[in-house]
């Protein structure tokens, strides 16, 4: 073999050992259903979330739609409450009454950094506080977005994410239930040792507001029951 | 005509081309780390992750089908609506789907079992739990105690005892979830998922199991 075609065919191993790395990482890369690697992430969420709103809107809209025709007809009285507390709990009716609201954000005096803002774990943390029974808690939301036992909070850049919903500083989370049980709960550091640790380093701020009109909107996004059923399936 | 193989002309091509194959795997393999890299969601504290992208993703995907199948029931149920029993037998059914949902009544459903054999501090819970309902979980309970809207996680501050809304637990923490088996299995057994890197910053990958249920009951 000529030293020409020795370097070609040099090459052409080369060639096939980096096509062979790519095609491995393309066929066995992990999948999301219905999305595959290649497609333009950032312009599908910003479809669904459109989406999303929509259908939200129009759930809303079909709800109050049910609830009159409801209304027309002969259904037990019981019945009915019961299922209008059960929805306002689970957040997919509104709310309203006194309650609190809870600010939290980001100390200007602190450092810059990632790690010295507010976090997904700090809102946590106070929700984790308001589940105490004794709070007589009946519905959250923070910065408008209503949650429900389902939700999650997470960190997403440079806010949160409360479900779907992109949220940013200051947080604002308004609660309705015992004013002065919640205020006294948010404000007891061995509750929340980790969130006030922030507080006290002064990462972020906390302040508390007595409110007694509060009005707390459905949930966009309802509790998920799928998989879930109040009774057993039948051959599992 | 054959070119005399001498022994100094073997040597010089088979370095280079071990060399050429050597340096093609090596940029394989770190393509291939770069895109892991670039999958696993980012922390930014101990006890925060970044949400990736893919995740987010996920998530609207499946908010937009549950919304969607929302929307279909209830356009259903306008048409019942209009009939008085229909009307009553649909509002009770609303009504213990809820309480299901809600911890007011038992839950069943396929789902996942993991068992944690460590001691774990009580903010982790939350965060563990965060986790689960971010990536599917539709219904929990630790050690058989159902988490609702009213469980709230608690430690003593000496003892290092936690407790789910007053009711002391230990270790072994059996987590029964309902929602989606094979999803969750997926998270909670894969190393590098966000929910194991948060339990096992604690060292205790070893201590952790995880099974596919087809159905799991959860009590009141």
């Amino acid at each position: 073999m000529t030293d020409k075609r020795f370097i070609v065919l040099i090459t052409l191993i080369f060639v096939i050992t980096i096509l062979s790395g790519t095609l491995v990482i393309v066929f066995f890369y992990p999948r999301i259903e219905n999305v595959t690697v290649f497609d333009d992430f950032t312009i599908e969420s910003e479809q669904l979330r459109k989406k999303n709103s929509e259908l939200s809107e129009q759930l809303i809209s079909l709800r109050q739609e049910k609830e009159a025709l409801l209304s027309t007809q002969s259904i037990s009285k019981k019945n009915l409450e019961e299922l209008k507390e059960l929805e306002e709990i689970s957040g997919i009716r509104e709310v309203s009454g006194e309650g609190v609201i809870i600010s939290l954000g980001d100390n200007e005096n602190a450092p810059v950094g990632s790690v010295n803002i507010c976090h997904g774990s700090n809102i946590r943390d106070i929700i984790n506080i308001l589940r105490i029974p004794e709070l007589e808690v009946r519905g959250i939301s923070i910065n408008g977005v209503r949650i429900h036992p389902q939700t999650s909070i997470n960190c997403f850049g440079d806010g949160i994410t409360v479900d779907t919903n992109k949220l940013y500083v200051p947080y604002h989370i308004s609660v309705i239930g015992n004013d002065e049980k919640i205020i006294n709960a948010i404000k007891t550091k061995t509750l929340a040792p980790e969130l006030w640790k922030e507080i006290d380093n002064e990462v972020v701020t906390l302040d508390t507001t007595r409110t007694n009109i509060l009005k707390l909107p459905p949930t966009r996004t309802n509790p998920q029951m799928q998989f879930l059923s109040p009774t057993p399936h039948e051959n599992p | 005509m054959k070119i005399p193989k001498t022994k100094i002309h073997i040597r010089k091509y088979d370095i280079i081309n071990l060399t050429l194959v050597c340096v093609g795997i090596l940029v394989g393999i770190l393509i291939l780390a770069i895109a892991q890299h670039q999958n696993e969601d980012n922390y930014t504290t101990e006890r925060d992750t970044t949400l990736h992208f893919l995740s987010e993703t996920s998530l609207l995907i499946r908010e937009n089908q549950a919304l969607y199948q929302d929307y279909i029931q209830t356009k259903e149920s306008l048409v019942d609506s209009k009939n008085s029993a229909e009307a009553n037998r649909k509002t009770q059914e609303s009504s213990l789907k809820l309480q299901a949902l809600l911890g007011r009544q038992k839950a069943y459903g396929p789902g996942t079992i993991m068992t944690i054999r460590e001691t774990l501090p009580a903010y982790l819970f939350t965060d563990i739990i965060n986790d689960l309902y971010t990536f599917g979980a539709e219904a929990i309970s630790i050690n058989d105690i159902r988490i609702d809207y009213h469980s709230n996680f608690s430690e003593n501050a000496i003892t290092k005892q936690v407790f789910i809304s007053s009711i002391p637990i230990s270790a072994p923490y059996t987590f029964k979830v309902i929602g989606n088996a094979e999803n969750l299995y997926q998270i909670l057994s894969k190393k590098n998922s966000t929910i194991r890197r948060l339990i096992d910053s604690f060292g205790i990958s070893d201590k952790i199991e995880v099974k596919k249920e087809a159905e799991i009951e959860l009590s009141i």
